[in-house]
């Protein structure tokens, strides 16, 4: 299999974020939702540098929406995944299933939560 | 709602890319919901954390920006970009530049510190090109001209009658005192007594009172504020009563201290018109004394050679004497570097020190550049083939030449960083070694780093431009073959003339170095004549004590520890003065001597030889008055046939009354030396104490070498058992002549030091050339070996042509250094011969310690195999 570009664990897991929060994705509610859902720590410069990337690379799209007084009056950048994004999650989500149904029974001793 | 701070906010600002509004917009709501669960500190502070990780951001989203618009930005990010590759990837020779450089740097600006303090002496008072010290040169007969800081009080009435009123004078009296405060007691050694116009010639930094009302009262004196913190803590001192030397005075003014960069110190300034009663009466009637030193200041266009001339007229038709002075005003900004008076106030600087530090400074910055040059260069011409292939892809020569130089720039801009840093952690030990106190601010580092990043820029310039000049001279066929034949010509190139150069200014440092100590060494163990070792020196100080002086005497003699007990007129560590008319037997014109006041027993406690006759004694009672001992240069300077026993008159002087003492020379001593072995030893008469010459005014103690405290704890507890006014003080010979050895120590420590790190520069340079040298001959070297060289010709080979080019230096440098030396020693009394070993012991010392640094990589060269070395490719 020949791919152009594979994406990371952490883009995978900020595309995903963005896809969960619909049309509420901006930066600080993806830095909230990944901290709560995976407990785990992302520095603001992490996140905005994976956001740029993603989106130097077409995998994101990003819109200047409103200004907010507790933002000290300045704008939001909602993101959405492109449809480019979309298919690179999915190959991701494909690669892992084609995986996961090649294993013989009784390997995987743990049962997976729900 | 509470807002970020400001900072926090530019901050966050500055490390983010430019146009992000949505950003700042992210991080202020973020701020607010961490505050929710935390204190507004730590929210502040992790926040500050969080900032810094925007910069990644920032960075690459600039990066992409620049991509796409101005190439020449993008060119010289290429440059900036290949530089710290190379770097990184020629890891010794990268290390070993940037610290010769950042050495040779740091040296070069903490001499200049040096010189800088030097030269600003007593250029703090305002107009202070107008201010000049009237000193006079008075002839005493033969060779003895004596100059001297000092002059007659009544100098400056005899002056004020020839001068206009474009010139203001001043007296001024550098005295030590007893200072009482309520009850305790200090001794102060920096007290100036002034004319009420001190201030309009110096003008001083008032913190309050006026210098208009200060010094016109008797009783008005002035203190720095060191001194006042130091007596009255925080209360105010205006107005406060000081006793000194048990005379009442009141604070009428506080200045702030002078800085260290003054030839005089003043704690305290009192009015000399509230003292008069503390003089002798010789100091207000005597026109050839030297109590006090004149100070004028003086409008621009006077004339400062007429002025003296009138003032030498005007004082010569007082002069009772023969031989009138002559009188010459110097600039008080040369007196720290260029005046060796008599009665100079403190220890002086040296013009001559000053210089050489300066040439050094020079030196030490020219050996560190010129191995900047040829490290870069060398390691910049293996680069043949990265040359080539740019000039095939169409690269000019200016934009080659600008990769070099942009390369050697980073190089330099790493050593001016490692530079501060090193003169930030050398100051103090440094400002040691000077005896400064040099302290730099922000500021001075700022001005410091400005001066070295230019002197970077331009040795940039001159690094890059070379190895372009050369490679780019090539055709494209041979930088891409690399056939540039680097050495096996035996021409002798630039490269070789560098190191050359690096070792001939070693030499010359070390050799000087070498010979220095030696003259240092020779002075400190000459025999001066006299035991200076375990000799305690004590003031009397006031006079009520010298009344004393017998019993005092009597007692210490039964303390243990004491061997012995003597005074004198004069310090035994100081030039001497004195000067007295002798006249012998058949002479028709009096010759002036140098005379010393002593007491019994001076000879014996200084350890002085008699060689001839005897010591004044007790048993004689006309030791008073008809005996004179002398020293050999006074018996040949007189004449003497027998000496002992032969006639001599002279005079003798309590400080208010001349009265005549014709006697006889009883004993001849050995010269011994006051001072140091700057001077010569003068002919020289001691005269008995009495009451017709001039009182004691130091004690001379010996004491035993054993349990020295405790004897000079007796010796404090005797002092105040006689007096309750005055502090026991002391100070011990031997230390006060080491004094006198101060500047000679200092060149020393400063030359030793720059002399190693001179070598220490050229070998830093030559290891890192031979290292570069044996990599382009590791082929050469396993033919070599495969033909049947063994490692010890190889070595041989290898270093040869290097120790070629030492010898060579070695070879030029010592007739430099001889002659150099000649010139230096030239100054002293008593010299040392000088001969050819030191010059052959540096030429021996410099091939040793440069085939040491060559033999690492040449035996690593050879020792390796050679099916490696030739298949290398």
């Amino acid at each position: 299999m020949s791919r152009r570009y594979q994406i990371g664990e952490f883009e995978e897991i900020v595309m995903l974020t963005i896809c969960v929060l619909a049309d509420q994705a901006y930066g600080v509610a993806i830095r909230d939702e990944i901290e709560v859902r995976l407990s785990r720590k992302v520095s603001m410069g992490a996140l905005h540098t994976g956001l740029y990337r993603l989106e130097q690379k077409g995998l994101l799209a990003s819109t200047l929406g409103e200004a907010t007084k507790k933002r000290g009056g300045k704008p939001k950048r909602f993101y959405t995944v492109t449809i480019s994004g979309q298919n690179e999650l999915k190959d991701v989500m494909d690669s892992r299933q084609s995986l996961w149904r090649s294993i013989p029974e009784g390997v995987i001793q743990v049962s997976p939560t729900g | 709602m509470r807002q970020p701070p400001v900072w926090l906010v530019k901050l966050f600002t500055v490390c983010s890319p430019d146009g992000r509004d949505d950003l700042l917009g992210d991080f202020i709501e973020h701020f607010q919901d961490d505050l929710e669960y935390r204190s507004y500190r730590a929210t502040v502070w992790s926040w500050t954390l969080y900032s810094m990780s925007m910069l990644k951001l920032k960075i690459i989203s600039n990066h992409n920006k620049v991509n796409n618009s101005n190439t020449t930005i993008i060119m010289i990010y290429t440059y900036f970009k290949i530089g710290r590759r190379q770097l990184v990837k020629n890891k010794l020779y990268s290390s070993i530049n940037v610290l010769g450089l950042a050495v040779g740097l740091s040296a070069f600006v903490l001499i200049s510190l040096f010189v800088y303090d030097e030269v600003q002496y007593d250029k703090h008072f305002p107009e202070s090109d107008q201010i000049y010290r009237l000193a006079g040169s008075y002839d005493q007969g033969g060779d003895g001209i004596v100059e001297s800081a000092f002059t007659s009080y009544l100098i400056l009435p005899a002056a004020e009658l020839v001068t206009s009123e474009e010139v203001t004078y001043t007296r001024l009296d550098f005295r030590s005192g007893v200072v009482k405060i309520v009850d305790e007691l200090f001794i102060e050694n920096e007290i100036l007594a002034a004319d009420s116009t001190f201030f309009d010639v110096f003008g001083f930094d008032f913190v309050s009172g006026s210098p208009e009302k200060v010094l016109r009262d008797p009783k008005g004196i002035a203190i720095d504020l060191t001194t006042s913190k130091k007596y009255f803590d925080q209360t105010d001192p205006m107005g406060q009563l000081i006793e000194i030397d048990e005379k009442t005075f009141q604070v009428v003014g506080v200045f702030n201290d002078l800085p260290s960069t003054t030839h005089f110190q003043a704690r305290i300034i009192l009015p000399i018109h509230g003292i008069m009663d503390w003089y002798a009466p010789w100091v207000t009637t005597n026109l050839t004394g030297t109590s006090h030193a004149t100070y004028f200041k003086a409008a621009k266009h006077v004339d400062i050679e007429r002025l003296a001339t009138n003032i030498e007229k005007a004082v010569g038709e007082k002069w009772i004497g023969e031989v009138k002075p002559k009188f010459f005003a110097q600039p008080i900004t040369d007196i720290h570097l260029n005046s060796d008076l008599a009665n100079e106030v403190g220890i002086n600087g040296s013009q001559t020190t000053v210089t050489t530090f300066t040439i050094t400074a020079l030196i030490v910055l020219l050996l560190a550049c010129i191995n900047y040059v040829n490290l870069s260069v060398a390691v910049a011409l293996d680069r043949g083939k990265e040359v080539g292939i740019k000039k095939v892809l169409g690269a000019g020569r200016r934009s080659q030449t600008l990769q070099f130089q942009a390369e050697a720039f980073l190089m330099g801009m790493l050593a001016v960083v490692l530079s501060l840093i090193m003169i930030l952690v050398a100051t103090p030990f440094f400002n040691q070694i000077t005896d400064k106190s040099i302290l730099l601010g922000l500021q001075d580092y700022l001005l410091i780093g400005t001066v070295l990043i230019a002197i970077v820029f331009v040795l940039a310039i001159a690094v890059g431009t070379f190895p372009a000049l050369f490679l780019l001279k090539d055709s494209i066929k041979d930088n891409l073959s690399g056939s540039r034949n680097f050495r096996g010509s035996s021409k002798f190139t630039l490269r070789d003339l560098m190191v050359s150069l690096q070792f001939f200014l070693a030499a010359i440092l070390i050799g000087s170095t070498l010979v220095i100590t030696q003259q240092v060494r020779f002075m400190r163990n000459k025999d001066l004549g006299v035991d200076s070792e375990h000799v305690v020196l004590i003031p009397f100080g006031a006079s009520e004590i010298f009344e004393k002086y017998e019993v005092i005497k009597s007692e210490l003699q039964n303390m243990p520890g004491v061997v012995a007990v003597t005074a004198s007129s004069v310090k035994p560590t100081n030039r001497i003065g004195g000067w007295r008319g002798y006249k012998t037997d058949g002479m028709e014109e009096d010759m002036s001597c140098p005379t010393v006041v002593v007491d019994h027993n001076y000879f014996e406690t200084m350890g002085v030889r008699i060689n001839e006759g005897r010591t004044f004694s007790k048993t004689y009672t006309s030791d008073y008055t008809e005996s004179y001992i002398i020293n050999e240069a006074a018996a040949k300077f007189f004449g003497f046939e027998n000496t002992v026993g032969e006639k001599l008159a002279g005079y003798a002087f309590t400080g208010a009354q001349w009265s005549e003492k014709n006697a006889r020379i009883v004993g001849v001593v050995e010269d011994f030396h006051f001072a140091s072995l700057h001077n010569k030893i003068r002919p020289t008469v001691f005269s008995l104490s009495s009451e017709i010459t001039i009182p004691l005014n130091w004690m001379i103690v010996r004491i035993s070498g054993q349990q020295i405290p405790e004897t000079l704890a007796s010796l404090d507890e005797l002092w105040r058992g006689f007096t309750s006014d005055r502090p026991f003080y002391f100070e011990f010979m031997d230390d006060e002549l080491a004094e006198h050895y101060q500047a000679e120590d200092q060149l020393l420590k400063v030359l030793s030091a720059f002399s190693l790190l001179s070598i220490f520069l050229g070998c830093l340079g030559l290891f890192g050339l031979t290292a570069f040298m044996m990599r382009r001959r590791t082929k050469e070297i396993g033919i070599r070996k495969v033909l049947g060289a063994s490692n010890k010709g190889l070595i041989g080979i290898l270093s040869k042509d290097f120790l070629r080019l030492v010898l060579l230096a070695n070879i030029i440098g010592a007739p430099v250094a001889f002659w150099l030396m000649k010139n230096w020693l030239a100054d002293f009394a008593y010299q040392i011969p000088l001969s050819a070993w030191p010059f052959i012991l540096t030429a021996v010392a410099g091939l040793l310690i440069a085939f040491v640094s060559i033999s690492y990589h040449s035996l690593k060269a050879a020792q390796t195999n050679p099916v490696d070395s030739i298949m290398y490719e």
